[in-house]
């Protein structure tokens, strides 16, 4: 053997099991680094300068105007700065705790129980997905609005001296928690999935009750996804603007979303003061990421044996009749009532709902809305040119995401951890301003790409990269890298064993990442609101124009509709892949 | 305080098709160390988990000393929680999120004991394992061999009456695998607990149980002290998977209930043992263990005392194995295997030798073998 | 103040409106339109308004379609600033609802006056030589119907008890016309007329569209809006009902210009020509409830023409005080946002 291939060689086996490109080890990350670059890493920046500078980023003459911290300090001694600061840490950490905990007891009822009718309690509990949060916060306020809304117009028929009042810090945390349930609910029902079962099994034999067991030995094991999944909760409702809005205008909770959005409401827009604002978030969201890692760090959540096997069911005897209902419960408040009240306001003719018998009035119901809807120009142009948007954002989105996921999980190239990082800023930053982040680093791209379909393709892909990076980040650990090596001695190449046999292994990790970038660029409205023309609408921004417009009832016509048409794409994909397997 | 294990008439079918345990009875006494013993998929590990009430069985009966804790037809079922038994999982099932001695304590924490006395159960359990210096470690910091003892305190800490071990040896190394198996018969001795164990391995069978229980597609085929099992093979099943592997096609001469002559390649005869008497004519397969077959010199004439047949031939292959040497000798048409014990192997490739057959070694059975020579 | 003139050369102009004559276009113009085929315009006038003056456009001259991009002031703006920066400005003709900042913007237009530009307030051509008001909004009252028997007849009457908690309100910092609004008050119904209201403890909405929806709904009685968002509810059969208040209708004014760099200046021009013109100011009256400023122009539902003030804010105190007026409106109200 030549001196220089038994050198290589030795090298390799120093280097340990992991892979190692041998001869570009440095050609792949800086590649994905530039990608980066463009779709996060340049619009971050215009955004860090634009909050140190007191210029319009375009406008300005000089390449780095002067810099100064003044919006920053007027930040902290801003009293109404603090109040949304306050407000929208409360909401969003009592959300999310209420997202973990709904999130996880869902998981493992329909992952872990014998529960009846888990199918149905599993895709319906996703739904809540579909809505955007300008329309929750919409129908919560029709159903919830102290002196007409639909609830209590039922409670006084019924004769109780009840009343809610969903224009409130606590209406907003409610909303905030169930609606994000789902995303906690993905992370922990597949960590769930791929827990040895005799963890489980070992604490029951050795005497605890099933409750026990899952306080003593389930819950504590799956921290990681625990974490991951509310703490994603948590930066994803700091960011919302929508329910706030709608539910804490009247309430007069001031929120730092809402705050934005004054900032970039006003007349010149206030771009730099909004930057600093996202900086304070992304801040916090850094915090976030920080306590995550120091949570978990040195302790071992091996779960995984590497084998396959069947996650065995719990019975829960005549306590399963309890979870149950528990979950019809949870669906009926998450789903049933905000869609009812859509319907009622997309099929009435106006919202006048004096008492209770004039809900049910038919004379007051009409298929009007649904005739505006389709007959405007511009609505089938939005669906269509949603659903291409979205299906390549869902396609090249999920590949970059994957691209990357495998990366940093399963090489040793260089820079994996500048990668990570990179790929995960864009979450921390609320839909508003990226969109004009997005705006400004992107109008002078070269080739026409500036007011196509294109380039929103391109915005909601940087937009959704850390949460379907996640999603496929925890498929990937489950392979076991045995059977990757397998492939490797047989021969083949490191492509061919991610094409024959990582990717058909990941498979169902990797289609639910793509559904779930397809559903929330859908329904993504910030970060298109300054990139789109007339010709590449999309169906969120009609829908906003809509609603702005003051045509409520089309809205919320409109809302039915991508719903309905979310849910039965989803459907399909599901379907579709649940006979591959 | 130990019970004895009964169980009766034990059926399970998952689906359609071949029942998983088909009609399985046996009892174990109390402090008695019993065996399942059979390839994979023959049902020992589904009967464990049924007695564990990790599985529910289709039809039969568990009775656990006083308690019977499943009769589907009479609606019982006890759950795993209130059977009070020890259970060691495959893959041990040690919480890595614990250290050893909160694991080994966690099976104390509902038994509403006093702190002291919990402390003092830990303690000794982990003396009884040799682990008392790892208390503080974290669970997964630990090595097979040394997790797997983990389980097994964590099982005995709270006296159950009555201890499962589901292959507990597998995931080690061979040489680990020798020296805790006799540690563990040991421990389990120690304890005087009633213990059901499953395994596929036939010598760590032997060297563990009081008696093993041979499985195969769902059924209990024999259950019978090692010893006996390995001198008196109930069937060509038995006599292969404990390590039979001299099997010789053939075809009785004469037969009584206990012995036997039969007519095997190239016109030699054996003189056998039979399980029952099988009629004149019958083709059946002779199984023998190479370990029991002696080797001498070409010209040797008695043999040992005893009835030995006397088999002529030639060493084909004489193959160095450490502490024993194999041999394969070809007689006529049939090849024997024999294993000598000695790391000076005698016999050389080419040598003429005699091969000493007992007749108490060897068993014939009236079936097919699939692997056995042609006639 | 000059507008306080306008007013009264307005009423006198409405006493003798005429019906609206048929917009003639120079036949060479419609043809280089057509051969164009496309107009693209940015504002902030309602999708679904801007869609029916497209309509009723196309149905003179289906050869130019329209491409409407819509976004509100000040997102509008961020756009324009982009795009304009990066010399990538798409927009043919450009409507901006703040005339304040208009100005500032000519240097992106180009040269343009509509046929009947004498038609015209002089005040509002003193913006800017290249832009003309295309819409123009006024606030008035929206009332539920079913819930209010005595609707107020003025904002001052606003003040009367009955009205105690039962008012919703939009915050003066929620856009260029909520900003008039509060300006209005302040300065035409009094100092202490904010506090008067404050007592009220109106319920804040973000915008125009749930305010509009909780006065439908009867979750507040009366609130302000815009006619162009009232009365297509109205004609829909929602129970509410509007009221011109007595003491003015505060108005804004929105602009618009083609742009120098437009890359349909022909049809810019025809589509522009024909908004202006009576017959597209009709539409957007009588098809959208809206409101205009052209002379002899008619007046939306309801509207009576005697008594009618129409309260215009002076350009210079609209840019200068709003900052300043805004805080003091947030601190009134006890409004955090």
């Amino acid at each position: 053997m030549s001196v220089a291939a038994s050198r290589i060689e030795a090298s390799a086996a120093a280097r340990g099991r992991a892979i190692s490109f041998r001869p570009l080890p440095w050609l792949w990350p800086l590649f994905l680094l530039l990608i980066l670059g463009v779709l996060v890493i340049y619009p971050v920046a215009r955004l860090v300068l634009g909050s140190l500078t007191d210029v319009n980023p375009m406008t300005a003459r000089e390449a780095l105007p002067p810099l100064t911290l003044e919006h920053y300090l007027d930040l902290a001694v801003n009293p109404t700065v603090r109040a949304a600061t306050v407000n929208s840490l409360l909401a969003c950490s009592f959300g999310a705790l209420l997202s973990v905990v709904t999130g996880l007891l869902f998981a493992w009822i329909v992952v872990r129980t014998n529960t009846p009718m888990k199918g149905l309690i599993r895709s319906a509990g996703l739904m809540p997905l579909f809505i955007p949060p300008l329309v929750a916060g919409f129908a919560w306020s029709l159903l919830g609005s102290p002196e007409t809304g639909l609830i209590n117009v039922v409670l006084q028929a019924m004769g109780l001296p009840w009343k809610v009042n969903f224009y409130s810090l606590t209406g907003i945390t409610v909303v905030f928690g169930v609606y994000y349930a789902p995303y906690v609910f993905m992370f922990t029902a597949s960590a769930l999935e791929n827990m040895d079962p005799s963890l489980e099994e070992a604490s029951e034999v050795s005497g605890s009750s099933v409750f026990q067991t899952m306080m003593r030995i389930t819950i504590p094991l799956m921290a990681p996804a625990i974490l991951s999944g509310g703490l994603l909760a948590f930066v994803i409702m700091l960011g919302v603007y929508g329910t706030p809005a709608i539910l804490g205008t009247p309430a007069n909770e001031p929120f730092l979303t809402t705050y934005l959005f004054s900032l970039l409401s006003w007349t010149p827009p206030l771009y730099n003061k909004a930057a600093a604002v996202s900086m304070l978030l992304v801040a916090v969201t850094a915090l976030g990421i920080w306590l995550q890692q120091r949570a978990l760090r040195g302790r071992s959540f091996v779960t995984v044996a590497g084998k396959s096997f069947r996650p065995k069911l719990i019975d829960l005897g005549r306590w399963r009749y309890f979870t149950l209902a528990f979950g019809l419960l949870y669906l009926f408040f998450v789903v049933v009532l905000p869609f009812a009240a859509l319907l009622i306001v997309a099929f009435r003719k106006y919202m006048f709902v004096p008492d209770i018998g004039s809900l049910f009035d038919a004379r007051q119901y009409s298929l009007g809305h649904f005739e505006a809807l389709f007959a405007n120009p511009l609505t089938m142009r939005s669906i269509w040119n949603s659903l291409i948007v979205g299906g390549a954002a869902a396609i090249f989105g999920g590949a970059l995401a994957f691209a990357i996921a495998y990366t940093v999980q399963r090489t040793s190239v260089r820079l994996r951890t500048p990668i990570d990082y990179i790929a995960t800023v864009p979450v921390a930053i609320p839909g508003l301003v990226i969109g004009v982040a997005y705006l400004w680093a992107w109008v002078g791209l070269p080739g026409g790409l500036y007011g196509t379909t294109a380039i929103l393709a391109i915005a909601f892909i940087a937009r959704f990269l850390p949460d379907t990076m996640k999603a496929l980040s925890t498929s990937l650990i489950q392979i076991h890298r045995e059977l990757e090596e397998a492939s490797w001695i047989c021969g083949l190449g490191l492509l061919t064993t991610i094409r024959k046999v990582v990717v058909p292994l990941t498979l169902p990790g990797l289609i639910s990442g793509m559904t779930l970038l397809f559903v929330l660029s859908i329904r993504e409205l910030g970060s298109s609101l300054f990139l789109y023309t007339s010709d590449s609408i999309i169906m969120s921004v009609l829908l906003l124009d809509f609603w702005e417009g003051g045509s409520i009832g089309v809205s919320a016509a409109f809302s039915v509709f991508q719903s309905a048409l979310l849910f039965l794409i989803i459907g399909s994909v599901s379907w579709l892949t649940r006979r591959k397997r | 305080m130990t019970a004895e294990l009964a169980v009766s008439r034990l059926n399970k079918t998952f689906l359609a098709g071949r029942p998983a345990i088909d009609d399985v009875s046996f009892v174990a006494t109390a402090g008695e160390i019993v065996v399942l013993l059979g390839p994979s998929g023959c049902g020992k590990t589904t009967t464990m988990r049924s007695v564990a009430g990790l599985e529910t069985p289709t039809s039969g009966q568990i009775r656990i000393g006083d308690d019977i804790v499943s009769d589907p037809a009479g609606g019982i079922f006890v759950r795993p929680q209130k059977r009070n038994v020890g259970m060691v999982f495959q893959s041990y099932a040690v919480w890595p999120h614990m250290t050893v001695a909160e694991n080994v304590r966690y099976p104390l924490l509902n038994r509403r004991l006093p702190r002291a006395e919990m402390e003092r159960r830990v303690a000794g359990a982990l003396a009884i394992v040799s682990l008392t210096e790892y208390a503080g470690r974290s669970a997964t910091a630990l090595s097979g061999g040394q997790m797997q003892r983990v389980a097994l305190a964590r099982s005995l800490v709270y006296q159950p009456r009555l201890l499962l071990l589901d292959e507990p040896l597998s995931n080690l190394d061979a040489k680990l695998r020798l020296r805790l198996r006799d540690e563990l018969r040991r421990i389990i001795k120690d304890a005087g607990v009633t213990a059901l164990y499953v395994t596929h391995d036939q010598s760590e069978a032997v060297a563990v149980a009081d008696r093993i229980g041979v499985m195969r597609d769902g059924r209990l085929i024999q259950l019978a002290t090692p010893t006996e099992l390995y001198t008196s093979p109930s069937s060509l099943f038995v006599a292969e998977f404990t390590g039979a592997t001299n099997l010789i096609s053939g075809r009785i001469i004469a037969s009584d209930a206990g012995a036997a002559r039969v007519a095997i390649a190239g016109g030699q005869e054996l003189a056998s043992r039979v399980p029952q008497r099988i009629a004149a004519g019958t083709e059946v397969t002779v199984a023998v263990r190479p370990e029991n077959l002696r080797l001498s010199a070409g010209s040797a004439e008695t043999g040992p005392a005893g009835h030995w047949n006397r088999v002529a031939g030639m060493v084909r292959e004489a193959r160095f194995q450490g502490v024993q040497t194999a041999y394969t000798v070809t007689s006529g048409e049939t090849v024997w295997e024999i294993n000598e014990y000695g790391s000076v192997p005698r016999h050389a490739g080419g040598d003429e030798v005699i091969v000493w057959v007992p007749r108490d070694g060897c068993w014939a059975y009236a079936e097919a073998s699939t692997s056995a020579q042609a006639h | 103040m000059k507008y306080q003139m306008l007013i009264s050369a307005l009423i006198a102009a409405l006493a003798t409106s005429a019906q609206a004559a048929e917009f003639k276009a120079d036949p060479a113009l419609v043809a280089a339109a057509s051969k164009e085929g496309a107009v693209t315009i940015y504002t902030a006038n309602q999708l679904e308004s801007e869609q029916q003056l497209a309509k009723r456009f196309n149905t003179r001259f289906p050869d130019v379609k329209i491409e409407i991009v819509r976004a509100p002031g000040s997102r509008l703006i961020a756009r324009v600033d982009a795009e304009a920066a990066s010399g990538k400005l798409a927009a043919d003709i450009i409507e901006f609802s703040d005339s304040g900042l208009a100005k500032s913007y000519e240097k992106l237009l180009a040269d343009y006056a509509p046929a009947n530009a004498g038609k015209y307030p002089a005040e509002i051509r003193a913006i800017s030589a290249k832009m003309w008001p295309k819409t123009a909004w006024g606030y008035v009252l929206a009332y539920n119907k079913a819930l209010v028997k005595n609707p107020p007849k003025s904002w001052a009457d606003l003040s009367k008890p009955d009205f105690d908690e039962k008012l919703g309100w939009i915050p003066a910092g929620a856009g260029g016309t909520s900003w008039t609004l509060a300006m209005f008050q302040r300065k035409v119904l009094g100092e202490s007329e904010w506090k008067n209201l404050a007592t009220k403890q109106p319920v804040m909405h973000p915008s125009d569209s749930p305010l509009l929806a909780a006065v439908i709904r009867g979750e507040v009685r009366v609130v302000p809006l815009k006619t162009n968002s009232i009365i297509p509810a109205m004609k829909d059969g929602a129970p509410i009902g509007i009221v011109y208040p007595a003491d003015g209708v505060p108005m804004t004014v929105s602009v618009a210009g083609i742009s120098a760099t437009a890359p349909h200046p022909n049809a810019a021009r025809l589509y522009l020509d024909w908004i202006l013109s009576e017959e597209g100011q009709e539409t957007w009256v009588n098809n959208s409830g809206g409101m205009t400023v052209l002379a002899g122009g008619s007046l939306p539902e309801g509207a009576e023409k005697a008594g009618l003030k129409l309260w215009f804010p002076s350009i210079k105190e609209y840019a200068e005080l709003r900052n300043g007026w805004v805080n003091e409106w947030n601190t009134v109200f006890n409004y955090r946002q």
